[in-house]
């Protein structure tokens, strides 16, 4: 759409600026564009002052929003027990379970002493006896009947 | 679903206590003759000076070394070390516990006089722990008594 170059002496007018009135009412008549234009300005004048306008709480309303605002406040939620919470469930069970793991797996354990599982000899009549002494020493003993050697 | 994450965590303890390494484990030994000949200062032999302290607590006054040897030893296989022609060592590192101790089976066996018969004059097996010392004795010799003293490293 070609524009005026009267536009912004119309624009001036409608807001109030001191214009030559007759000389832009005279523009109006025979501009059918700035005609157009000044409609325009005209609504958004009107649109603007309409959404300046506040929306108002009248006294009769108040008790109504205090006594639903108080209701929202002290309503249970309805509980659900669904995917995401038998997720975060187990999700947390394994963390949990981790950090034991973690916990117990920190480090070697400490060495314990030597000991001995079982013990035993094939030499006829012989028998085995087995300790560990105060310094770690293991000791593994088979005790030969006298006399037999081989 | 609580008693399912406890499974877990037992399995993973019970996987994780006792492992068999790829690696060998360095096993030490040495063979000794120990005597009793009514020594007023116990004896021991040359190369006998790293077992001297497992050999303390024994009733004799002289100590002979036979052999000695140092060898690794892969998990799971039976190594065999020659200490004289009646008796033989077979050492055989199973598995080791998280707690360091290796878990080792050692026998000795015993030929007979006329080497038709062979048995296993002592078979143990122990839970060894690193650095410390077992003596595998009691076994008779031509003048004393043969103790077998075995270090893992």
């Amino acid at each position: 759409m070609a524009r005026c170059r009267f536009e912004q002496t119309v624009a001036r007018w409608f807001d109030g600026e001191s214009v030559d009135e007759t000389e832009v009412r005279a523009h109006l008549d025979a501009c059918a564009h700035c005609r157009a234009y000044l409609v325009n300005l005209e609504r958004m004048h009107t649109g603007a002052q309409e959404a300046a306008t506040a929306v108002q709480i009248t006294d009769s309303q108040f008790n109504r929003f205090l006594q639903e605002l108080e209701e929202g406040v002290h309503r249970k939620r309805p509980r659900r027990v669904g995917l995401w919470a038998m997720a975060s469930v187990a999700a947390a069970a394994i963390v949990v379970a981790l950090s034991v793991l973690s916990i117990f797996s920190t480090g070697p354990k400490p060495i314990e002493a030597t000991v001995i599982e079982e013990a035993h000899t094939e030499i006829d009549g012989a028998t085995t006896e087995s300790y560990v002494s105060d310094d770690g020493t293991a000791t593994v003993w088979v005790n030969v009947p006298e006399g037999d050697l081989w | 679903m609580t008693a399912a994450s406890l499974a877990i965590v037992a399995v993973s303890f019970l996987a994780a206590d006792e492992h068999v390494p790829a690696k060998p484990v360095n096993i030490a030994m040495a063979a000794v003759e120990a005597r009793r000949e009514n020594r007023t200062q116990r004896y021991f032999d040359p190369g006998l000076e790293q077992v001297r302290d497992a050999l303390d607590d024994l009733d004799y006054d002289a100590f002979y070394k036979i052999q000695s040897a140092e060898l690794p030893c892969p998990y799971g296989e039976e190594q065999k070390v020659y200490i004289n022609e009646r008796y033989t060592l077979y050492l055989t590192p199973v598995s080791v516990r998280e707690d360091g101790r290796i878990r080792l089976r050692a026998r000795i066996t015993m030929q007979s006089r006329d080497k038709k018969r062979e048995v296993n004059a002592l078979d143990t097996t122990l839970l060894i722990a690193p650095g410390t010392h077992l003596n595998l004795g009691g076994m008779r010799l031509e003048e004393g008594e043969l103790i077998v003293v075995i270090s893992a490293k």
